[in-house]
């Protein structure tokens, strides 16, 4: 090994290490490995690559795992298109109101009107008292601000066993605050929470049902609030609002629209 | 730009190999999780260029915050934190608890170069500092890992929890 001996930096030989460098800096760098006077570095480089190898032979079968089901579920896509999950148990009756909508006083611009099994109405009443609770808060109005979606999104999701994000509202007017997570009959249910540009409080309430179906929006009133709710697979929204029937209607559908 | 989910979800068995060798076993899935939810809830900020280093870069901050937040992360614990399958269990429990015990940011780099398999110049984009930076931590670290390695028993005591 005979040439010009250049000098070898720690960054040289870790990029020597790592089959970075090009060949004839590499070159270089054996033949200052190779005289008698470096061994140590030579014996040092060894050891650096036994232990990347180790590295790489201790945390290699982590890939292998089974994922956990709920990082899949983060993803939120796993889940077949809107269409196809539409069609559970309460789509018949749910078809048959459409036909006769008008004529039950529900009528509309949805597609589909649904007459409400009572575990949906249930569902509304919930999705009411809380919007009820909360929406007056000024200062609390949520447990954590929209500015740590990340963390509210996966805590509920978490929480729900269910994937939940937000929908984006703001091509309406409404400005995401944030959630809580809000007790429904002794279960967790999750509440987000929107503002409009008068400051007045939207919410969608997202809680597990206990049996699947399906149950098309209807629509709930109590006295200040109206809301729109409906039921998909496991899952039930209520989204409610000040009482303007009209305009809570088209950003039910736009919240529909996004998370089905 | 939206980020392809089928491309995300292929990242997810490396994203969780990081984690494991960052932050251990107990928080790893916790930490890709918030990861994912960041991501798609950021997905516009994405240019479309590298998917995968700008997600690596988001679980590295993830890692950190957490870090910080619990003012440290709970020691690595080799003997739940070694996974399952493979051979030579002596050897991998001490490279783990030396692993362990090396600075945040000199694991970051390590295992980004080491096992994951990133260039330096892709690490270097990833932890945001320059490419000699993650040159020279990079030697350090694995000066400090063989030290470790040199120091540690083959078998470490477990940690009391």
């Amino acid at each position: 090994m005979s040439g010009a001996v250049v000098p070898v930096s720690d960054e040289d030989l870790a990029a020597y290490a790592d089959g970075r460098l090009l060949p004839e800096r590499a070159a270089s760098v054996e033949a200052w490995l190779a005289s008698p006077e470096n061994a140590a570095d030579r014996a040092r480089l060894e050891r650096w690559r036994l232990q990347d190898a180790s590295l790489r032979a201790a945390l290699d079968p982590v890939l292998a795992e089974p994922l956990p089901a709920a990082l899949r579920a983060v993803l939120g896509e796993a889940r077949p298109p809107l269409r196809a999950r539409r069609s559970v148990r309460w789509l018949a009756p749910a078809a048959v109101a459409a036909a006769i909508g008008i004529a039950i006083g529900v009528g509309g611009s949805f597609a589909l009107w649904g007459a409400a099994p009572a575990v949906a109405r249930g569902l509304a009443d919930s999705g009411m008292s809380a919007h009820a609770v909360y929406s007056r808060e000024t200062r609390h109005a949520v447990e954590v601000g929209a500015d740590d979606e990340a963390h509210l999104v996966s805590w509920l999701s978490n929480r729900l066993d269910t994937p939940i994000s937000p929908p984006d509202l703001s091509a309406e007017g409404l400005t995401f605050l944030g959630g809580r997570l809000v007790p429904d009959g002794g279960r967790p249910a999750a509440q987000l929470m929107y503002e409009d540009g008068a400051g007045q409080r939207y919410t969608l309430f997202i809680a597990r049902t206990d049996e699947s179906g399906t149950a098309a929006m209807a629509y709930a009133w109590e006295p200040d609030i109206c809301a729109f709710y409906w039921v998909d697979g496991t899952v039930g929204y209520v989204f409610a609002g000040p009482e303007n029937r009209r305009h809570v209607e088209q950003l039910s559908r736009a919240v529909y629209d996004q998370i089905g | 730009m939206a980020i392809d989910r089928r491309e995300l979800e292929r990242l997810i068995p490396a994203l969780r190999r990081y984690a494991r060798g960052l932050a251990g076993a107990m928080l790893a899935d916790d930490l890709v999780q918030d990861c994912l939810a960041q991501a798609i809830a950021r997905e516009r900020q994405f240019r479309g260029e590298n998917l995968a280093g700008w997600i690596y870069a988001i679980l590295t901050n993830c890692v950190r915050a957490a870090a910080r937040s619990q003012r440290r992360l709970p020691p690595i614990d080799p003997l739940t934190d070694m996974a399952d399958a493979g051979s030579d269990p002596a050897s991998r429990i001490g490279i783990l608890a030396a692993l362990g015990a090396l600075a945040q940011e000199h694991r970051e780099v390590l295992l980004l170069v080491v096992v994951e398999g990133f260039t330096y110049q892709e690490a270097s984009g990833i932890l945001a500092v320059p490419i000699g930076t993650v040159m020279s931590r990079l030697a350090r670290a694995r000066d400090q890992l063989a030290e470790r390695l040199d120091g540690a028993p083959v078998v470490p005591f477990r940690r009391a929890r």
